[in-house]
C-alpha cells in the first residue's frame, strides 16, 4: 500500500515535469489534451476527385479606437478553420483618420507554383485595408499571425509561403497546435498557402494560372517572419524534421528518474517485507 | 474421464487484444474524420461508444470508488487546466469550436471517460497483472500519447506522455478510474474556453 502510494506520487510528479517541459519547449502545442476536436474534411476551392468542395472565405470589420486597431481574429468557417489571421490590439498599423479596418480571407486560384514543393490545399488571399481602401501592414513586433490548415490533420512538416514578386517565398513556419495547422508571423498580407515537400500535385490550385495580373501580395518584399518563441523547435523550411530533442531529452530523463525511483522503492519494500516475514534472519 | 478445459488467455494476451481493439477504434475514427463521413460530434459519439465496448469486452467492470476520488479528480483536472493557461504563449487567440456547446460537452466527457475506462481501467489492470505496476504506468501513458498522433500529429507526444503519466498517477493514488476520468474530462471540456 505504502509502495503504491509512493509510486503514485513519483508518477504524478514525473507527469507534471513532463507536461511542463513539453509545454515550455513547444509553446504552440495544443491547449488541450484530447477531446472532440471537430475537424471537418478539408474543403477545396477546386476539389480533386473524391474530395470536398465549397471552400469559404471570411470577412470582418474591425473597429479602430484611439488610432489603434482592436483585436483581429478572423477565421474561415470550417472546423478547424482552414485560414485564420490574428492580430493583437494595436497590431495593425493604422493611418490617422481611419475608423475601421476591413479584413478578408478568400480562397483563390494560385497564380504560380512553388519551386520548392507543392501547394497543399487552397491558396488564401488575406487582405487588410482601412476604410479608404489602403492596404495596411503590421510591424514585426506586433507578431501578427496567419494560420493555415493542411489537408491532412497529421501533416507534420510544411511551410507557409507567400506569393510575392511573381514567386512563392517561404516564411518561417511553426506548428500552431493540431489538425495539421501551421502558423507564420507576417508584416504584410497577400496570397498565402501551405507548401509541402515532395507531395506531387495535390490540388488543381497548384497549377500555374495563365491569367495575367499581379497578385495582391506582389507589392513589397517578403516578410521575414520571426518565430513565436525563441525556444520553439518548429521546422523553418521544407524537409526539416520537427526537432523534438529539446522535449524528448527531459522527458527521457524524467522517465529514467521514475524508473530508478520506482526500482529503489520496490527494492526497499521487498527487503522490508522479507525481513519482517523472517525475523529469525535478523541475527 | 474428463475433458480438458480450454485455458483462459493469459493477461498479456488479453492486453494485446485490448490494444488491437483500441487501435481499430482509433483508426476508424481517423478514417471517418478524414473522409468526413459524419459530423464531428457523431464521430466522437461513435468513438466513445466504441471505446466503452472495447473496455467492457476487455474485462472492465464498474467497481466501488473511494469517495475522495471525485475531489482528487477535480483537483487534478484543475491542475491540468492551470498548466495549460500559465504556459500558453498568448500569441494566438484560440477560437472556440463553432459547435453547439451541450452536445460537444456531452461527447467530450463521454470520450474522456471511455478513454480512461480502456487505458486506466481494463488495460491498466491487465498490464499490472502481467508486467507489473510500473510497466502498466509507462505502457498506458505511451499508448495514450500515441493514440492521439493520427489526429494531432507527432508533436503532441511529449505533452500527452506527461498527461498520461499524470492520469496514471491518479489511477495509482485512488485505485480506480473515477479520478483520472474526472481530471481528463475537466481538462478536455476546458478547451472550449482556452
Amino acid at each position: 500500500m505504502a509502495r503504491t502510494r509512493a509510486l503514485s506520487l513519483v508518477v504524478l510528479g514525473a507527469g507534471l515535469l513532463v507536461i511542463l517541459a513539453a509545454r515550455l519547449a513547444l509553446p504552440t502545442a495544443p491547449p488541450l489534451y484530447d477531446g472532440i476536436i471537430p475537424i471537418e474534411p478539408y474543403l477545396w476551392l477546386d476539389p480533386p476527385p473524391g474530395q470536398h468542395g465549397g471552400a469559404k472565405g471570411a470577412t470582418a470589420d474591425i473597429a479602430v479606437r484611439g488610432g489603434k486597431s482592436r483585436l483581429v481574429a478572423v477565421a474561415t468557417p470550417e472546423l478547424e478553420p482552414q485560414a485564420q489571421i490574428f492580430a493583437q490590439p494595436g497590431g495593425v498599423t493604422v493611418p490617422s483618420g481611419a475608423r475601421t479596418i476591413k479584413v478578408s480571407i478568400e480562397p483563390v486560384a494560385s497564380e504560380g507554383a512553388p519551386t520548392d514543393g507543392d501547394i497543399d490545399g487552397n491558396v488564401y488571399r488575406i487582405i487588410v485595408r482601412d476604410d479608404a481602401g489602403v492596404a495596411l501592414t503590421a510591424p514585426a513586433s506586433a507578431r501578427v499571425s496567419v494560420v493555415l490548415r493542411a489537408t491532412d490533420p497529421a501533416q507534420g512538416v510544411a511551410t507557409i509561403e507567400r506569393f510575392s514578386a511573381g514567386a512563392w517565398q517561404p516564411l518561417k513556419t511553426s506548428t500552431s497546435g493540431f489538425a495539421g495547422s501551421f502558423l507564420t508571423v507576417v508584416t504584410e498580407f497577400g496570397d498565402f498557402a501551405i507548401v509541402v515537400p515532395g507531395l506531387g500535385p495535390t490540388s488543381s490550385a497548384t497549377e500555374a494560372s495563365t491569367t495575367p495580373g499581379a497578385s495582391l501580395a506582389a507589392s513589397g518584399e517578403v516578410t521575414t517572419a520571426t518565430d513565436r518563441s525563441p525556444i520553439s523547435n518548429a521546422p523553418s523550411r521544407p524537409g526539416d524534421a520537427p526537432d523534438l530533442s529539446g522535449v524528448l531529452a527531459p522527458a527521457l530523463a524524467v522517465l529514467a528518474i521514475v524508473l530508478a525511483s520506482a526500482g529503489i522503492v520496490a527494492r526497499r519494500r521487498r527487503h522490508h517485507r522479507y525481513r519482517g516475514a523472517h525475523p529469525i534472519r535478523r541475527r | 474421464m474428463t475433458a480438458a478445459l480450454p485455458r483462459p488467455p493469459s493477461r498479456i494476451a488479453r492486453a494485446a487484444c485490448l490494444l488491437v481493439g483500441l487501435g481499430a477504434v482509433v483508426g476508424l475514427r481517423w478514417a471517418a474524420t478524414l473522409q468526413g463521413s459524419a459530423g464531428a460530434v457523431a464521430i466522437g459519439l461513435a468513438f466513445g461508444l466504441g471505446l466503452i465496448a472495447v473496455a467492457v469486452v476487455g474485462g472492465w467492470r464498474p467497481a466501488p470508488e473511494r469517495r475522495a476520488s471525485v475531489a482528487i479528480g477535480a483537483a487534478a483536472g484543475a491542475v491540468l487546466v492551470t498548466l495549460a493557461i500559465v504556459t500558453r504563449s498568448g500569441q494566438l487567440p484560440w477560437l472556440a469550436p463553432a459547435a453547439t456547446f451541450a452536445p460537444w460537452v456531452a461527447v467530450t466527457v463521454l470520450v474522456a471517460t471511455a478513454e480512461e475506462l480502456v487505458l486506466r481501467g481494463a488495460l491498466f489492470d491487465e498490464l499490472t497483472g502481467s508486467i507489473g505496476t510500473l510497466g502498466a504506468v509507462l505502457s498506458t501513458s505511451l499508448v495514450f500519447a500515441l493514440m492521439h498522433v493520427p489526429l494531432y500529429g507527432w508533436h503532441v507526444v511529449p505533452l500527452d506522455l506527461g498527461v498520461g503519466l499524470w492520469l496514471a498517477g491518479l489511477r495509482l493514488a485512488t485505485g480506480g478510474v473515477a479520478a483520472p476520468a474526472i481530471a481528463h474530462a475537466i481538462a478536455d471540456v476546458a478547451t472550449w474556453w482556452l
